[in-house]
């Protein structure tokens, strides 16, 4: 074929990109809505052998029931010492049955289809999408607690943002100083910057939503303080914390699709 | 033709199945939690074909990659071109072998990277660590997949 042709056949594939491209953007996108309803029954399939594949062995099992019973020992103590709130809130969690806690939380849980090896925050696709009522900007929870955000939706299925990512900030609150802060992701970490010149956080402390955005319901478990440091460039100290939802290892989530305070800004 | 259409069909089924494998949580194992980008792999390794053909399996191949994403952007348009300049320098510039495609894979995908991180340092932020690693992968990824590829294509012709 000579090179003219060959242009031309460059030419009529951009042109073709291009136009995909428009296709794609925005919510319930037709591209990506057909093609998520044409390839999600693939990656539930393929999703659910990699779950069989992954699964551990009994040599594996029996160490893991072992450590876990020298972790649970340990935890059994520092739990009697927590706040009631982390304790009630936990064992809800557990069960995904907020709505006694909260009247008003809509949740619509969902498997993860995929995770695209192009986000390096560990973003991550779910089963659920506008059809259901799923819209961008909801939270996103596990039974451990906040994982993130909607960023994009199509009819079938929508795109997480984790609390990792640096474009996500939600404002928290220290459960055992209400000490406040915006939490946001910076160098794969979640960082808890914005505090107080006199904060009282300390290591080990949990991080909850404060709710005052009208994006995320207040007191949804966040994290723990992992760790405190200064910024080097402003000295304003700020608070590394760990996210209670491993956003690697999630399986199922389910968005928040309602509450009672959504869209309520507090100053 | 028969043999065309053959080779075609081998090649839509392989994409098909690096696209399930990239895609799929947990089934590709990830290196300090980063997964090589198979289809940008799959895509420099196929440049020793014909440059339509390039370049037609490098636009499905940056679609693909792109939609798992979200929208269809950077590396559609990005490995589209990338791909007909690479099989159009491997047809009339450089001897078509092994050697010849990694290296202007190597480039390829330096340029593809350089791109994308422009684009990510604007819009969602970028950790370089996790960057740089995937790139890696990814580069690896193309010397198995480009043996299979052209061993193929020699094979078929």
């Amino acid at each position: 074929m000579s090179r003219r042709n060959n242009r031309k056949i460059l030419l009529l594939t951009l042109i073709t990109v291009v136009l995909m491209g428009v296709f794609s953007v925005g919510e319930n996108a037709l591209l990506p809505s057909g093609w998520n309803a044409l390839t999600g029954g693939v990656f539930r399939l393929s999703a659910d052998a990699a779950a069989a594949l992954s699964a551990p062995s009994y040599g594996e099992l029996q160490e893991e029931n072992e450590r876990l019973r020298a972790e649970n020992s340990v935890l059994r103590e520092q739990v009697a010492d927590m706040d009631a709130l982390r304790d009630e809130n936990q064992t809800l969690w557990e069960y995904f049955d907020l709505k006694k806690l909260e009247p008003s939380l809509e949740l619509k849980p969902a498997f993860v289809l995929q995770q695209s090896a192009l986000d390096d925050f560990d973003g991550f696709a779910l089963g659920a999408g506008s059809a259901l009522g799923v819209k961008v900007n909801d939270a996103v929870v596990t039974p451990e607690g906040l994982v993130g955000r909607v960023a994009t939706v199509d009819r079938v299925s929508c795109r997480v943002k984790t609390l990792l990512s640096p474009g996500l900030k939600v404002a928290v609150t220290d459960s055992r100083t209400q000490d406040s802060g915006i939490l946001g992701g910076r160098d794969g970490e979640a960082v808890m910057s914005r505090l107080a010149e006199d904060h009282h956080i300390a290591v080990g402390d949990l991080i909850l939503t404060a709710g005052t955005g009208g994006v995320y319901p207040a007191r949804l478990i966040v994290g723990t303080v992992r760790e405190l440091r200064t910024d080097p460039y402003d000295g304003a100290q700020y608070a590394v914390v760990e996210p209670a939802a491993d956003p690697e290892s999630v399986r199922e989530a389910a968005v928040i699709i309602g509450f009672s305070a959504k869209g309520v800004t507090n100053p | 033709m028969n043999r065309r259409f053959l080779r075609g069909v081998l090649i839509a089924l392989e994409l098909l199945a690096l696209y399930v494998l990239e895609n799929t949580p947990r089934m590709f194992p990830a290196l300090g939690g980063v997964r090589p980008l198979l289809l940008t792999a799959a895509a420099f390794s196929l440049t020793s074909e014909q440059v339509s053909g390039a370049t037609f399996c490098g636009a499905v191949c940056g679609v693909l990659t792109d939609l798992a994403d979200g929208s269809v952007g950077v590396y559609a348009v990005g490995i589209t071109v990338l791909c007909y300049a690479q099989s159009t320098c491997l047809h009339t510039s450089f001897r078509r072998n092994l050697p010849s495609l990694w290296l202007l894979s190597l480039a390829a995908l330096a340029l593809l990277c350089g791109a994308d991180a422009l684009v990510r340092l604007v819009t969602d932020g970028i950790w370089w660590q996790r960057f740089w690693l995937r790139a890696g992968l990814t580069y690896l990824c193309v010397f198995p997949l480009s043996v299979l590829n052209f061993r193929r294509e020699r094979h078929e012709a």
